[in-house]
């Protein structure tokens, strides 16, 4: 541009309408040009940035299917299933239909709300109130029946309508009610709503169920859905059996850490699940006992400090422990319930549960490093058990960690854990000490062994084994003797804390019952717990609480009933030696020994 | 020439546009066929959803067990047991068949026979010119494997 030294500041206001002088007109003329050029120019930028715009949308969008969405019936956002192990369906979406109208497009809203009303079984008043709302959009029911649909279909009522919507279907009903969990619609339109899950695996493996790309294949759990219900079966029975408020129990695998069965009750229908509000959370069916809760499961830790004792070395199974007086440490008296005698083995002392000689065995241990293996026995943190319940389970320990709490954790008092906890502590020491992580989810690998991480030696685990079979042999655990099936175990009766209103303390006549087991002690399988709360066997001549004659009794009912569903063989030293067999057959007497 | 070529110009546009029409008209039923058969496909699929849905329901093992107990008497089904699992030292040895006595009879009468003939030939012959059989041997055509 040239400089025009001659051009005054253009007039702010008024422009003067001075007469054109030659050098004025040319450079106007020169302006107005290269203005209509720039004009040009923007006007192809434009055209070229929005067909560049253009072809880089086309080329970065996802390829898309023409016609893809028309045609199609139902609703779209799908949510994937979830499948036991063997692949029975847990949870799966149903195809369904919803009702909605339009109130302005209502003829007769009386007479429809009448005829409604009485196919959907609901109150006449509350759908005609629906049909009063000045909103140009109602639901009326959601979901409907096919019938429902097609008997209000043949109504020929205008103003009602029917969205596509899927619902969600729980098919094995009870006994899977704690697993699956529950969804709530997050979002729903006319055609669709979309689930979200809200409680067990729905809730943790949302996003992987919401996966579109994997809606086809199922989420499968390591539960075994046959041994579930026959779990579910036998502990309901010993539940009424013993007239216990509650009861949980969990089977797991103790290689991999899958849980083939979890139970808790009582329970609820999954497709009807309630939402009542419960004050005390232990009333609340929706509540799940066996990974939400953590209880103090008594006994049943003198197991886990016999194994630590072991292990660091203070003691060996013959090594002898005073166990006859009660101790004073500072001023709390250990003692016993029953008179023990004045000196057990480390092997009796868990046999016959010796509350002094589990405590004088965790002070040679010692609480550093006790507390170092109930970390590694996973029993100070979270379990990683795919439910949203499960998060909820952090163990209760002492604030201040002295050498006192240690000795009451020695028998179980003073930390309370989940009993998928404690399953998971009996896997680690059943498999030949490597760590077990719960976990609900199939074809769970065996973590990778490295010595590091290692929690027992093999020789400890056998050695544990087979102080958990004697027990069962000749101890507390007797009833819960399968043949065949080599139980090994350990009883825990817990008196249950008072709460604080109520006093604090615990509770004389209210105990958890558990029984905690590995089978077969051989080459350990499976660990499994059984937990009561609060039974009573009233079969003898006075009630008694103690696990042994509640809590066992179910254990050994639940061996018979699953052990052989899950296709685990009895062994053979359970029969008759050849020859008795032989005889027997050639009396024709009956098969059993 | 010029003419020819503006003819055959003209054609050629009706013949494209008669082809492009065609194709269009082709391409639009193409894609309503892919509509229906999408429909198709996406009906078959819920209805195997359902399908699945209720074969899970009819067979959760909850209802079997009532279904089980309600047919007791016709069934006669219990709980699987750890003694139902058999180990092969239980199964017994096949009992020996009682003796049919009429073969019993005969197989007497026949080695009472067989006896007695032997006997006498053995009174007749020379002890000590027995003739020893020759072994039996299978036929070569025969294979025993």
């Amino acid at each position: 541009m040239l400089p025009l030294p001659e051009e005054p500041a253009p007039a702010v206001a008024g422009r003067p309408v001075a007469p054109a002088r030659p050098g004025r007109g040319q450079a106007e003329a020169r302006m107005r040009d290269d203005w209509r050029l720039m004009l040009v120019i923007a006007a192809f930028c434009l055209v070229y940035a929005t067909v560049g715009v253009r072809m880089g949308m086309m080329a970065l969008s996802d390829p898309e299917e023409p016609r893809l969405s028309q045609g199609s019936q139902g609703s779209k956002p799908v949510r994937g299933a979830i499948a036991d192990r063997n692949g029975a369906i847990l949870a799966a979406n149903l195809p369904a239909w919803s009702l909605y109208a339009r109130p302005k497009e209502l003829t007769d809203p009386a007479g429809t709300a009448t005829e409604v009303a009485k196919i959907l079984g609901k109150p006449v008043a509350e759908v005609l109130a629906s049909f009063a709302s000045p909103k140009k959009f109602v639901w009326v029911q959601r979901p409907i029946t096919p019938r429902q649909k097609a008997a209000i279909h043949d109504l020929g009522r205008p103003g009602l309508y029917f969205g596509p919507r899927d619902v969600r279907i729980y098919p094995a009903g009870r006994p899977t009610a704690h697993l699956v969990g529950a969804v709530r619609a997050a979002e729903e339109g006319v055609s669709f709503a979309r689930y979200a899950g809200v409680a067990g695996v729905e809730q943790v493996m949302d996003a992987r169920l919401r996966d579109p790309e994997r809606a086809g294949e199922p989420v499968r759990l390591s539960i075994d859905l046959g041994a579930q219900t026959a779990l579910r079966e036998v502990l309901a029975a010993g539940m009424r059996r013993f007239t216990a408020k509650g009861a949980a129990a969990v089977i797991m695998d103790v290689e991999t850490g899958e849980i083939l069965a979890m139970v808790s009750l009582p329970d609820f229908d999954p497709n009807k699940r309630p939402n009542e509000i419960y004050a005390d959370q232990g009333d609340d069916p929706r509540f799940n006992r066996a990974a939400q809760g953590v209880y103090e499961l008594g006994s049943t830790f003198k197991v886990l400090t016999a194994a630590v004792a072991l292990e660091t070395g203070v003691a060996a199974p013959e090594t002898l422990i005073e166990t006859g007086e009660a101790f004073y440490h500072g001023r709390r008296r250990i003692r016993d319930m029953h008179k023990m005698p004045d000196v057990m083995s480390l092997t009796e002392i868990v046999v016959r549960s010796s509350n002094v000689g589990s405590a004088k065995l965790v002070l040679r241990v010692g609480t550093p490093r006790f507390r170092e293996y109930l970390k590694k026995l996973g029993l100070l943190s979270k379990t990683g058990l795919e439910l949203g319940e499960a998060r909820q389970a952090v163990p209760l320990l002492p604030q201040r960690w002295t050498d006192l709490s240690t000795i009451t954790m020695s028998y179980g008092h003073g930390i309370s854990v989940s009993p998928v906890h404690l399953a998971a502590a009996y896997a680690t020491l059943a498999n030949d000490g490597w760590p077990v992580s719960p976990t609900l989810l199939a074809g769970a690998e065996a973590p990778e062994r490295r010595e590091g991480d290692r929690v027992f030696s093999a020789r400890v685990s056998r050695q544990m084994a087979q102080i958990l079979r004697e027990t069962v042999r000749n101890g507390t655990g007797r009833r819960a003797d399968v043949p065949g099936y080599e139980v090994g175990g350990k009883t825990g009766t817990a008196d249950k804390p008072r709460p604080r209103a109520e006093g604090g303390g615990y509770y004389r006549d209210r105990v958890i019952a558990t029984f905690a087991s590995i089978f077969p002690v051989s080459a350990p399988r499976y660990a499994l717990i059984v937990s009561l709360d609060e039974p009573t066997n009233r079969e003898g001549s006075r009630p008694v609480r103690e696990a042994s004659r509640t809590a066992v009794p179910v254990a050994g009912e639940v061996i018979r009933r699953v052990a052989p569903l899950l296709g685990l063989r009895p062994l053979p030293m359970a029969l008759p030696p050849a020859d008795a067999t032989l005889t027997a057959f050639a009396d024709g007497t009956a098969r059993e020994p | 020439m010029k003419r020819s070529a503006l003819a055959l110009a003209v054609l050629s546009v009706v013949g494209i546009a008669a082809w492009a029409y065609d194709v269009n008209y082709r391409t639009k039923e193409v894609l309503g066929e892919i509509d229906r058969l999408r429909g198709q496909i996406s009906g078959e699929r819920e209805a195997l959803q359902v399908l699945r849905v209720e074969w899970a329901y009819l067979n959760a093992p909850e209802r079997l067990t009532r279904l089980v107990a309600r047919h007791e008497a016709a069934l006669g089904l219990v709980p699987m047991a750890p003694e139902r699992f058999g180990h092969v030292a239980e199964v017994p040895y096949p009992p020996q068949a009682a003796p049919d006595p009429l073969s019993v009879a005969i197989s007497a009468a026949v080695s009472a026979v067989l006896a007695s003939r032997e006997a006498e030939r053995e009174a007749a012959s020379d002890p000590a010119g027995r003739k020893t059989l020759p072994p039996v041997r299978p036929s070569p055509g025969v294979r025993n494997d």
